[in-house]
């Protein structure tokens, strides 16, 4: 009988030794960096107290970063599902070569980071030398200079974000679209709904837990994932227009060698997604 | 069922040894690292036992090439080393990654790197005091310039292999389209022929601005030009925030501002013709000539109260390890920084030789000869500044450069942007 209450914690020791090493030390070894000042290369660290957290509020490249890490989250949630929402809706009315077209718009889900944010720059190359350019040029449309435009270069950084997100979305719509009960739309129909309004009134409402989850799932990919791509594209220039928290606090740790401040702005990070979380969790545990 | 139990045991045992084995291995390391050989006697070579040394480097394929080759013949000559030779970053990037390998324990024995690491690199106590071990006739054969690059606080802890200095480039044909005959040697001649050089998609002159090193470096021949200096003469803040500093940063900006010089540009907006000059070392130089095949002057920076250029130079740092892997360690960097194998590597990779050896020998000699873009640089060499090996120079430099793109953009005058350099430059050499 002894043997038998062994087997649970056997079988659970590997993921949670491993989860210990690889997860909980490095994330309390990084949580004490928060209160020293330290390079990374050093032996000593010197012990500061809170002004790590301090320094956060005076520095303003970290309220910029904050500031366009929102902005970002802003445009790119409210756009990514409101388009893979609507899409969606139409690829499930049975569109013809509709799992051609799905895979088709999972695609850029799949593909590295870093080769999109390589294949978009070139897109986005100023003047004459970007595709982008030259397509809009055909249409008499004036040329930009997108990733270096300071008031442009973060909506250029939107659009490929919604375009990488939109795949992954309707996987996820579809399968909640195909949970709800057709008999609803037949008896809606009898009582004469038109398209629109069954839409309205019986996809949104019984969608509304995918909604959520898409949600919470794109804000927290927007405020802790997007580092891959403006690394390769902008650099978080011009201007600093582009510049994220993840990316700031990477400049910080590896740029500047600030080892400590970099982790207070991550633990910063991680308080704000955990706090989105929870507001988000209780909305959808009210429904 | 108990055998199941045992094979879940042995699994669990199995994937914990995986896991743990990079750990046990990498904090055993750092002791068996600390027992230093900073003595400047010369060791008994243990018989013949074989050397294994790692060197993490930064070359391009195919100067990685040559780089094979010469060590080829190096372990031809010493029988019983080997040196493992690794491309791992470029850049800056590769400062990252040692980063990472020192905190592991596991530094290669041999770095190839920019003297601006030196600070950072040294604040690990890893380093080794190449300025106590390298011997006399070593340090006489390098120019005493370039090996004070890697100098901080009085030590030597690197070693010149390569330089580099910035120069004008400039697209002969252009010039000659706008009836210039010849290069700009003054600020004024550069402002004038660069308004000259300017018409519709095409710019006068390349000045980069977007936040990183080559911005700061460019800005900074500028500064040594007006007799400006970067750090105060005793080293504890920024020395520019005078009339130097800010005459430089306006007329910088200046040429830009006025469109002149482009603020965004394509992968590389020389080869595009989208400008007419750049400022460039003598690889970018050899690219043009011999890759692209392009009609390419070369020449000095134009001057103002004095001609200069930045001094680039890179260098071989040492980690300390055992004495034998050292003493092997710093006669390969003798071998490839000295005399004919200096010169060719020099040659066939488009740097400039570091040391007096290699830049007499015959064979560089007749190498110049051929190739008059090379002695320009030589030339520039000479006017050449190099920038304070210190551990604040990365972070000021970021300010620098992140300054210069906001004052183009009109966020802040000229006169804002020093004073902003100023105020972080306080809180960095606090």
């Amino acid at each position: 009988m002894k043997k038998n209450k062994l087997t649970p914690y056997l079988l659970i020791a590997p993921t949670f030794v491993l989860f210990t090493i690889f997860f909980l030390f490095p994330l309390f070894y990084s949580f004490s960096l928060t209160f020293v000042e330290w390079n990374g290369f050093a032996i000593d660290k010197t012990f500061v107290g809170v002004s790590n957290y301090l320094r956060l509020f005076k520095d303003e490249d970290f309220i910029n970063a904050l500031k366009n890490t929102i902005t970002y989250a802003l445009w790119t949630v409210p756009l990514s599902v409101s388009i893979s929402l609507v899409l969606s809706y139409i690829l499930d009315e049975k569109v013809k070569g509709f799992q051609a077209l799905k895979g088709i718009f999972f695609l850029p889900h799949i593909v590295s980071l870093v080769a999109v944010g390589v294949v978009w720059s070139w897109i986005y190359l100023p003047d004459k030398y970007g595709l982008l350019n030259v397509i809009l040029a055909f249409f008499g449309i004036e040329i930009h200079q997108w990733l270096h435009d300071p008031d442009l270069a973060l909506i250029s950084l939107v659009i490929i974000g919604v375009w990488k997100s939109i795949g992954y979305n309707m996987v996820i719509f579809i399968a909640g679209l195909v949970a709800i009960p057709k008999s609803l739309y037949e008896a809606a129909e009898i009582d004469g709904a038109q398209g629109l309004q069954r839409f309205v009134y019986i996809t949104l409402p019984m969608l509304k837990p995918t909604i959520f989850f898409v949600m919470v799932s794109s804000t927290i990919y927007s405020l802790f994932q997007i580092f891959d791509i403006v690394k390769v594209t902008t650099n978080g220039g011009p201007i600093g227009r582009t510049e994220m928290l993840v990316t700031y606090l990477y400049k910080v740790g590896f740029t500047n060698y600030e080892m400590g401040y970099a982790s207070a702005i991550a633990f910063v990070l991680f308080a704000i997604t955990v706090l989105i979380t929870i507001v988000q969790k209780k909305f959808i545990e009210e429904k | 069922m108990k055998k199941r139990v045992l094979a879940l045991l042995l699994a669990s045992i199995m994937i914990l040894a995986l896991g743990l084995s990079g750990c046990t291995s990498t904090a055993s390391e750092p002791a068996a690292a600390e027992p230093a050989a900073e003595t400047s006697e010369p060791v008994a070579e243990p018989a013949q036992e074989p050397v294994e040394v790692s060197f993490w480097h930064g070359y391009t394929p195919e100067k990685t090439e040559v780089l094979d080759e010469l060590i080829a013949r190096y372990e031809a000559e010493n029988q019983n080393v080997t040196i493992n030779a690794r491309f791992v970053a470029s850049g800056e990037e590769m400062l990252q990654k040692v980063q990472a390998a020192l905190l592991s324990g596991e530094e290669p024995n041999m770095l190839w790197g920019y003297p601006t690491w030196t600070g950072v690199l040294e604040s690990s106590g890893k380093l080794v005091n190449l300025g106590q071990v390298m011997d006399s006739e070593w340090k006489a054969d390098l120019p005493e310039g370039i090996l004070n690059a890697g100098a901080f606080k009085g030590d030597i802890y690197s070693v010149p292999i390569e330089a580099g200095t910035l120069y004008l480039i400039y697209n002969k044909d252009m010039f000659a389209e706008a009836g210039i005959e010849n290069p700009p040697t003054t600020w004024n001649e550069l402002y004038e022929d660069a308004k000259l050089l300017t018409k519709g998609e095409q710019y006068g002159v390349w000045l980069p601005i977007a936040p990183n090193e080559r911005t700061t470096w460019t800005w900074e021949t500028f500064l040594w030009q007006n007799k400006g200096e970067i750090l105060n003469s005793d080293g504890t803040n920024i020395g520019f925030n005078n009339v130097a500093g800010l005459e430089a940063l306006e007329f910088y900006t200046k040429v830009i501002q006025d469109g002149y010089a482009p603020t965004s540009v394509g992968q590389d907006p020389f080869i595009d013709e989208q400008v007419a000059m750049v400022y460039a070392t003598q690889g970018a130089a050899n690219a043009y000539i011999n890759k692209f095949e392009m009609n390419v002057g070369v020449a000095m920076l134009p001057g103002k109260e004095k001609l200069a250029t930045g001094l680039g130079s890179n260098h071989y740092f040492m980690f300390k390890s055992d004495e034998a892997v050292e003493k092997a360690t710093l006669d390969f960097m003798k071998w490839m920084t000295s005399g004919d194998n200096h010169a060719e590597w020099a040659i066939r990779t488009g740097y400039l030789p570091v040391s007096d050896s290699a830049r007499t020998s015959e064979r560089y000699q007749s190498f110049g000869a051929e190739n008059s873009h090379m002695i320009e640089a030589a030339k520039a060499l000479t006017y050449g500044v190099a920038r304070p090996p210190i551990e604040e120079y990365p972070k000021v430099s970021n300010v620098i450069s992140a300054t210069i793109e906001k004052i183009v953009y009109g966020e802040m005058t000229v006169e804002e942007g020093m004073e902003k350099i100023q105020k972080e430059a306080d809180s960095i050499f606090k």
